[in-house]
């Protein structure tokens, strides 16, 4: 499912005779993105935090308070709600505590806090606890905890009420039915065109849109065009398309740097903790707990199908293998980077007694950091994007001592192995502000140099949130971008 | 194939020859020499564990050998845009044969063995060539005169480790004889023997454990 080269979600046209587009990363991450109706939310894990508060202080043109309402908005439109727990959040809160944080019942955090995820996915079937509910024969609505999240969630009567709110299932059905919205699978737009007039000067008129399937190639005209391609295709179309020079087009990335430590429990310990002798990763929500702790980032416990698991806490590092890494007594850690040989297979085998936790740490945006075009290599969609990522100091000291934390948290609820995969600070999962609001566009989100050209995706968040999550905050700031265009252009 | 590949990779040059037909190189002696790279890798990442096997039940035992795991690293690195697996082969062979030489002695292995360096080593010195061509360092083990752009595959390397943990864990073995077709064509046909290992009782339609109690609120 989550092969990203042949499965079913990857970067790439839909015809599987043809290679995934190419992108390119200097430091040796990847990039986790899904095309398709729907994109990424295909495939995320649906966790719906709100920004921190002094996230937006620090950077954003606009105000935190300004948000909420459009955050209000997107919660009961999904809807967002709070997690079902599982084993797996039950030792996360177990260790939590252990740790002596508190837990939070806010939603607007300026604290460090533990709390069931907020996540877009439906209540909990409610006959799933019956033993003679047919699950084979499901027609109701509602999660059946089945783990599948990040595989793709099918689990619904209909495609508008399938458990998981990806946009494909939410947005996408609530558009279809003003009757007012096509939509046009298969579609790659490769350049947007301008005309200039003495009242706006430079305007966005119209787009050529490429069938990935076909090959044939269209102009659509628009009075109002709104660039949502993502936070590497949104730059790399504005430069492709030749749109004026930016110093802020594709820069200042933010990725928060993610990272993942996972632990091996023992059978008797996890009796006394939940009174079963495993944690079963695979069971539940993918991630239905976090930890939230403004001014360093957030943190998760993560449980997924074991291909995506092992890939995750044991087969990405920028450390190399374990050992070949020395840990010091100050690291709470075991061992830091990449599981290989017996010793893979050995942990592998404790899959069910494993709790891991995915850490998203606070970078600061900087210039250096984003997506150029390659002068040479080119795909049928334009010159391809170049990602370049380098972690400064100061969120280097963050990440480690979030990781540590993480790591500790673990070790307290009573892991007997502690394993640190140190990611490449350019896995790009979380990709953000690479056409950042105040920026690259005014505060309306319409790029201050091309008139009638919006921006919705992550690319116009203004920096990396604080750490949580993004998609909850760009779908509200695109909600507000709705109602802003509909003000301007069509009152 | 070119021909600074061959000479880099210690057979000599009439061996070279005798592989050429018709002015190309031998399909089959490729194939081999890349299948035969990558299943050296794949077998150092996930062994055969006669150990584990004792301790913990026959199952144990076996590895990437046998669910086909070099054939998805192949079949991924191919599936790129330039296709990279003879590329990723060529380099792990040639870095092997840096380290060999670093170690002292004469590393030029007999004509007939195909330039296959990275297999000649143990699994741990395969594990350390993997790591200095993936280290973010800077890679020097990239052979002059490679077909491939150095910028096409370089930045993938560090795939190969992510690829063989998804070749092997995930369901792909388990696909069977559908492994190679388009994801809607594919139909698992048993459980990949990695499932076994690890406990995953494969893909569910629900569990029935809502209701756990709950940690958070408990004071």
């Amino acid at each position: 499912m989550n092969d990203a080269v042949t499965g079913k979600f990857r970067w790439g046209p839909a015809d599987r005779s043809i290679s995934p587009w190419q992108r390119i990363l200097q430091k040796g991450g990847f990039v986790w993105q899904s095309a398709g109706v729907g994109g990424t939310t295909l495939l995320y894990f649906a966790n719906c935090p709100r920004a921190y508060p002094g996230a937006f202080e620090r950077d954003w043109p606009i105000s935190y308070e300004e948000m909420i309402p459009y955050y209000e908005e997107v919660e009961q439109t999904l809807p967002v709600r709070e997690a079902t727990a599982t084993s797996k959040e039950d030792l996360f809160f177990y260790g939590a505590r252990k740790m002596g944080f508190a837990y939070t019942n806010e939603i607007n955090l300026t604290q460090p806090g533990y709390r069931l995820q907020p996540n877009g996915i439906l209540g909990i079937n409610p006959m799933l606890n019956n033993p003679d509910f047919d699950l084979g024969n499901n027609q109701a609505v509602g999660c059946t905890l089945r783990g599948h999240c990040v595989n793709g969630c099918s689990i619904g009567p209909n495609v508008g009420s399938v458990a998981k709110r990806s946009t494909l299932v939410s947005y996408i059905p609530y558009a279809l039915a003003t009757g007012n919205v096509d939509i046009m699978p298969n579609s790659f737009v490769t350049a947007i065109h301008t005309g200039q007039n003495n009242e706006e000067g430079l305007y966005a008129d119209s787009v050529t849109v490429r069938n990935t399937w076909t090959g044939e190639i269209r102009e659509l005209k628009a009075k109002v065009i709104v660039l949502s391609a993502g936070s590497i295709e949104s730059p790399r179309l504005w430069l492709n398309s030749g749109l004026p020079e930016n110093e802020w087009v594709g820069k200042g990335l933010t990725t928060h740097m993610i990272d993942c430590v996972s632990g091996i429990f023992e059978e008797k310990d996890l009796m006394n903790i939940l009174g079963m002798s495993d944690v079963k990763p695979y069971v539940g929500q993918n991630s239905a707990a976090r930890m939230d702790y403004p001014g360093l980032g957030a943190f998760e416990p993560f449980g997924t199908s074991p291909g995506i698991y092992a890939t995750m806490i044991y087969g990405t590092s920028q450390k190399g293998y374990y050992f070949q890494n020395q840990t010091n007594e100050e690291e709470p850690w075991d061992r830091e980077g990449i599981i290989a040989g017996e010793l893979l297979k050995e942990f592998m085998r404790n899959y069910d007694k494993t709790l891991s936790i995915v850490v998203f740490s606070d970078d600061d945006v900087s210039q250096k950091n984003g997506v150029t075009l390659d002068p040479v290599r080119m795909d049928e969609n334009g010159y391809i994007p170049i990602i370049n990522y380098e972690i400064s100091d100061d969120d280097r000291e963050r990440r480690d001592q979030l990781v540590g934390l993480a790591a500790e948290l673990l070790k307290k609820a009573g892991a007997k192995t502690v394993s640190r995969a140190n990611w490449p600070p350019d896995v790009c999962a979380h990709i953000m502000s690479t056409m950042r609001i105040g920026f690259v566009t005014d505060t309306n989100c319409e790029a201050n140099q091309v008139k009638r050209l919006f921006i919705a995706d992550n690319s116009v968040l203004c920096n990396g949130l604080g750490g949580p999550n993004p998609t909850l905050t760009t779908q509200a700031l695109a909600v507000r971008t709705a109602q802003k265009i509909a003000e301007k252009y069509f009152p | 194939m070119n021909m600074h590949f061959q000479k880099e990779s210690g057979e000599t040059l009439e061996e070279n020859r005798d592989n050429l037909k018709d002015g190309l190189w031998d399909e089959n002696s490729v194939y081999d020499y890349v299948v035969n790279t990558f299943k050296a890798y794949a077998d150092t990442m996930v062994p055969h564990s006669p150990d584990l096997a004792e301790r913990y039940g026959r199952i144990q035992f076996y590895g990437a050998l046998e669910s086909y795991t070099a054939e998805y690293l192949i079949m991924s690195f191919d599936g790129h845009a330039t296709p990279l697996a003879v590329a990723v082969a060529e380099i792990l062979n040639i870095a092997a044969k840096q380290y060999l030489m670093e170690k002292g002695g004469n590393p030029d292995l007999p004509g007939d063995t195909g330039g296959l360096y990275f297999a000649k080593l143990s699994q741990e010195d395969r594990l350390k060539v993997v790591d200095r061509i993936t280290s973010p360092d800077g890679i020097i083990y990239i052979p002059a005169g490679l077909t491939t752009m150095q910028g096409d595959v370089v930045p993938l390397l560090p795939a190969l480790n992510r690829f063989t943990m998804m070749g092997y864990y995930s369901e792909w073995s388990g696909y069977g004889s559908t492994r190679f077709m388009p994801p809607d064509k594919r139909m698992l046909e048993y459980q990949p023997i990695s499932w076994g290992q690890v406990g995953y009782p494969g893909p569910s339609n629900g569990y029935r454990v809502a209701g756990a109690f709950d940690f958070a609120k408990k004071k």
